[in-house]
């Protein structure tokens, strides 16, 4: 296990918290319990963190929709107190990595954790604009044409185009692709993004990853020029 | 062993100039390989032809020591300054194997700090071997390896404190750099050793 400590987030007098904490900690790792949302961001930003637990009945817009944007890359894990499958299957499809309900034993509590601790999130595939990634089929193409990219090229581009044009620090596009945290002075992102740059610039122009100096890169994309409504027919 | 009948002293300059410039060579090829790996243009087997040439000089020195009567050194030292020399070039041969050997995926800062150091050692070493003869001039050139070889010592510590600063940097990455940086380090410290024999010639002939 890499990082030991976990952030769980919510009131601290809920009593099924409470019992997912004592789990957590019997489990072999660290809690740290926050409940408030500045708190939360500073720790996320600041703190080696393995996975965050949050309830989701107070904090679910916080984490899926400003945190998840603002530390791309990081392990989310919503708590709900009961089960319901249409409440899971809402917080899965807006991000969540794994929901977590009071009605789980420890030993389920621990698996589930185990499982989102050890396999860094797999991709599911973006398509914006006129970029398509299938991660589960290992594709990329742009405006239908298949870009010869390798996987970690594929995992790049598609780490930075899942941030919308915002940029994305090199740590975090390192802890999405790569799966751990980054060592000081790694230029690996900064090598496979060259790598990936010379690529895309010549089978496709409408992609450009532009360099924010201190922080990381960001995805820009032009939309494919709109077909006309009605075919051109050019005579002979 | 037959011995020369006549005695060629002197040809022992040229060859120590050459595994100077040769050490230099593979040090410049590998700061120019760990700059941008894996996108570079230097190969491994560059660098390895270069450690194959530093094996030939040295066998050549060997040679012509053991057919010499007469040494412009004493043949201890002149054993041991080949040697020294040669290991140079092997510690670099070793460092940019090990890049590929571990399918690096990009360099790092403190690497690429280490192979400057590296070319600067060899650099003043290469040309303390190529004034043999002036000692004078050659001993301001031991001082400079010297130099190198304290601030290389600096940057391998940081950069090995960088490696454990946060321990969920994946442990295969904090293996290979950790022993990447230690085999350059090898490179700069065996520069300082080939100094010291130089030196040490310098202090009998001089």
């Amino acid at each position: 296990m890499l990082e030991q400590r976990i952030l769980v987030a919510g009131t601290s007098s809920d009593p099924g918290l409470k019992r997912l904490e004592d789990a957590i900690v019997g489990s072999g790792w660290q809690v740290m319990a926050l409940e408030s949302p500045g708190e939360i961001d500073f720790a996320l930003g600041a703190e080696r963190i393995a996975a965050s637990v949050f309830d989701a009945a107070r904090f679910e817009e916080l984490f899926l929709t400003r945190l998840r944007r603002r530390h791309a890359g990081r392990r989310w894990v919503a708590w709900t107190a009961g089960y319901a499958s249409g409440r899971t299957a809402g917080l899965l499809a807006r991000g969540a990595d794994e929901v977590l309900n009071g009605t789980m034993g420890d030993a389920e509590v621990r698996a589930r954790l185990l499982r989102v601790l050890e396999h860094r999130h797999e991709s599911s595939g973006v398509v914006t604009g006129g970029l398509h990634i299938d991660g589960d089929e290992g594709i990329a193409s742009w405006q239908g044409v298949e870009l010869a990219l390798t996987a970690r090229e594929r995992e790049v581009l598609e780490a930075l185009a899942r941030a919308a044009g915002r940029p994305v620090r090199r740590e975090a596009l390192y802890r999405e692709v790569w799966g751990f945290a980054m060592a000081r002075g790694d230029r690996t992102v900064d090598v496979n993004v060259k790598r990936l740059r010379a690529k895309l610039g010549a089978v496709a122009p409408g992609l450009a990853i532009r360099t924010h100096p201190g922080v990381g890169y960001r995805l820009e994309i032009e939309e494919p020029a709109r077909l006309p409504a009605t075919p051109v027919v050019t005579e002979l | 062993m037959r011995l020369a009948v006549v005695p060629r002293p002197a040809q022992f300059f040229p060859l120590f100039t050459a595994a100077g410039e040769n050490a230099l060579a593979a040090a410049r090829l590998m700061e120019a390989r760990v700059r941008n790996f894996p996108e570079t243009d230097v190969a491994q087997a560059d660098v390895k032809a270069l450690e194959s040439e530093g094996d030939d000089l040295t066998r050549e020195i060997i040679q012509l020591l053991n057919t010499q009567y007469v040494t412009p050194f004493d043949r201890e030292d002149i054993y041991e300054l080949a040697r020294c020399v040669d290991d140079v070039v092997d510690h670099i041969e070793h460092a940019s194997d090990l890049l590929s050997l571990y399918r690096v995926e990009g360099p790092m800062e403190q690497a690429k700090e280490q192979a400057r150091v590296l070319v600067g050692a060899t650099e003043s070493l290469s040309a303390a071997l190529g004034l043999l003869r002036e000692p004078q001039s050659a001993r301001e050139h031991l001082v400079v390896v010297k130099r190198f070889e304290d601030e290389g010592d600096r940057i391998v510590r940081d950069a090995i404190a960088a490696l454990f600063e946060d321990e969920g940097v994946s442990p295969l990455f904090v293996i290979r750099w950790k022993d990447i940086f230690e085999a350059l380090e090898q490179a700069i410290d065996a520069c300082e050793t080939a100094s010291h024999v130089v030196g040490n010639i310098l202090v009998k002939n001089g």
